[in-house]
């Protein structure tokens, strides 16, 4: 049943695929595995807090701290996203109507132009503040995240790589380059005494000029790496998994019309969502390499230095997230030790750090004290607008990647 | 922050053990070897340095297992 729903990328097929949640769960937790993923793209991650292991990521993730504390959040959330959303909405709106008086757009677009903005904020990238520098920026990000998850891509590797390079050139040369210049002088000028601490933005290059990250000797791409890991992996489980929230949802309330009215209550937008991240995760598969010949609890064996394949949409339909694993249900209730979203962050020291960014900050599944989460407020605000899929449009695939996300998902937004 | 301190739990739903908690400050965090959770040894820190300290073992946690409730 498991490769019903899920076929194997070629990049693969040559591992030891582990897709029992126990098994996974017991590597990504232990530490006789290293990071393994990205080494095909490693030129646009490569010494990034994604693929660092050892006393280095400590550090590097102490470093970060401060871009995912909850006061970030939450200045995320109410000062950044809220804004931004409501900008986008209204930018939608001056486009204007079809002959029948409705509001259509392509959401995947959509939300990346959302999310886009917020990136730029945490990463520390200026004038991603009109629709037109918003959408150059979204076309070379999204370009750029397609060559650093090149192992997924259904195209020409070395193509898609070539493009890559050329695209980060760009993005550089116009986006990050002069943002991490102004950074630069802040931080000069704040050394100096001429302007507070305080006053300096809260943001990756930032904090990068900070502690002289942004010019190692030797190693001139490693910021533009680590602005690449920030800037793609920010936007991609939210503009991959929501979509899939909304087909869900639709499905859902056509059996059970009492929770037709629910779909503006975040409560129950979080719950669809968790449920959602459980069945749809943002990379196909997650990799690691063994330090030494491990045997795990179950006997499966792994040799020293073998790279494994950890097949996350099967392990998240196990058997312990109770009836019917494979379908969705919003009241699905999380296992003991586990989250109701299963392992689509991944776990262990590599669990994904731009998480509570999408999913909120929060302690049980009806805290409203916390933070939304990117998902959940875009959510929220589609469904006041009335989204629902277009019937003259269904939605379609990504075309160019192993992802289980949508290249286009047409929807009009009734309310608008 | 609370100027009167935090009370410091850890959600063993969340938490993998991981240890950067006990590593950051091993007066408030040590793994339990036997559960593989993370144990709060204090569970009310009102001293300043421990406040930034614990604040920075909440914020760097990879799975966000640690909780910090205000005091008052």
């Amino acid at each position: 049943m498991a490769d019903q729903e899920f076929v194997a990328p070629p990049y693969v097929k040559n591992m030891q695929r582990v897709d029992t949640y126990s098994e996974i769960d017991e590597i990504l937790r232990s530490t006789a595995f290293r990071q393994g993923s990205h080494q095909e793209s490693h030129m646009f991650f490569g010494e990034s807090l994604l693929l660092m292991d050892g006393p280095g990521h400590m550090e590097r993730r102490m470093l970060f701290a401060s871009l995912v504390s909850k006061s970030a959040m939450h200045y995320y959330e109410s000062q950044a996203l809220a804004p931004v959303i409501d900008k986008v909405i209204a930018e939608l709106k001056e486009k204007g109507r079809g002959a029948d008086g409705l509001v259509r757009t392509d959401l995947v677009p959509l939300i990346r132009t959302m999310l886009h903005r917020i990136t730029a904020l945490v990463t520390g990238v200026d004038k991603v503040d009109s629709p037109e520098t918003t959408e150059r920026f979204r076309w070379l990000v999204d370009r750029l995240g397609e060559a650093a998850t090149v192992e997924w891509s259904t195209r020409d590797h070395e193509e898609v790589i070539k493009e890559g390079l050329a695209v980060r050139k760009m993005l550089i040369d116009e986006f990050l380059q002069p943002s991490l210049d102004r950074r630069r002088e802040l931080v000069r000028r704040q050394k100096a005494g001429e302007i507070a601490k305080e006053d300096l933005p809260v943001d990756l290059f930032t904090l990068l000029c900070q502690t002289g990250d942004d010019a190692r000797p030797g190693d001139e791409t490693y910021i533009w790496r680590e602005a690449a890991l920030f800037l793609v992996a920010s936007t991609q489980t939210t503009t991959h998994t929501l979509p899939h929230v909304i087909v869900h949802l639709t499905e859902w309330c056509k059996t059970h019309a009492e929770d037709a009215p629910k779909v503006t209550d975040p409560i129950f937008l979080r719950r669809a969502a968790t449920e959602s991240l459980r069945l749809h995760q943002p990379a196909p598969t997650l990799l690691r390499i063994a330090l030494e010949d491990v045997t795990l609890s179950s006997g499966r064996q792994i040799k020293k230095d073998e790279r494994v394949a950890l097949f996350f949409a099967p392990a998240n339909r196990d058997e312990r997230f109770g009836p019917d694993p494979y379908g969705f249900n919003p009241y699905r209730a999380a296992p003991h030790g586990a989250q109701a979203w299963g392992l689509t962050f991944g776990g262990g020291v590599h669990m994904c750090i731009g998480r509570p960014l999408v999913t909120g900050m929060f302690n049980r599944t009806d805290d409203l004290t916390g933070t939304e989460g990117t998902m959940i407020k875009i959510l929220r605000v589609l469904y006041e607008l009335g989204v629902e899929l277009d019937p003259a449009s269904p939605p379609q695939k990504m075309a160019v990647s192993y992802h289980d996300a949508y290249g286009v998902f047409p929807v009009i937004l009734r309310k608008l | 922050m609370s100027s009167k301190g935090v009370r410091v739990t850890v959600d063993t739903n969340f938490c993998q053990g991981i240890g950067y908690c006990e590593r950051i400050c091993p007066s408030v965090f040590k793994v339990d070897k036997a559960t593989g959770y993370a144990v709060v040894l204090q569970a009310e820190v009102t001293d300043a340095e421990m406040l930034a300290l614990v604040d920075q073992a909440e914020q760097t946690c990879p799975t966000r297992a640690i909780e910090l409730v205000p005091i008052g």
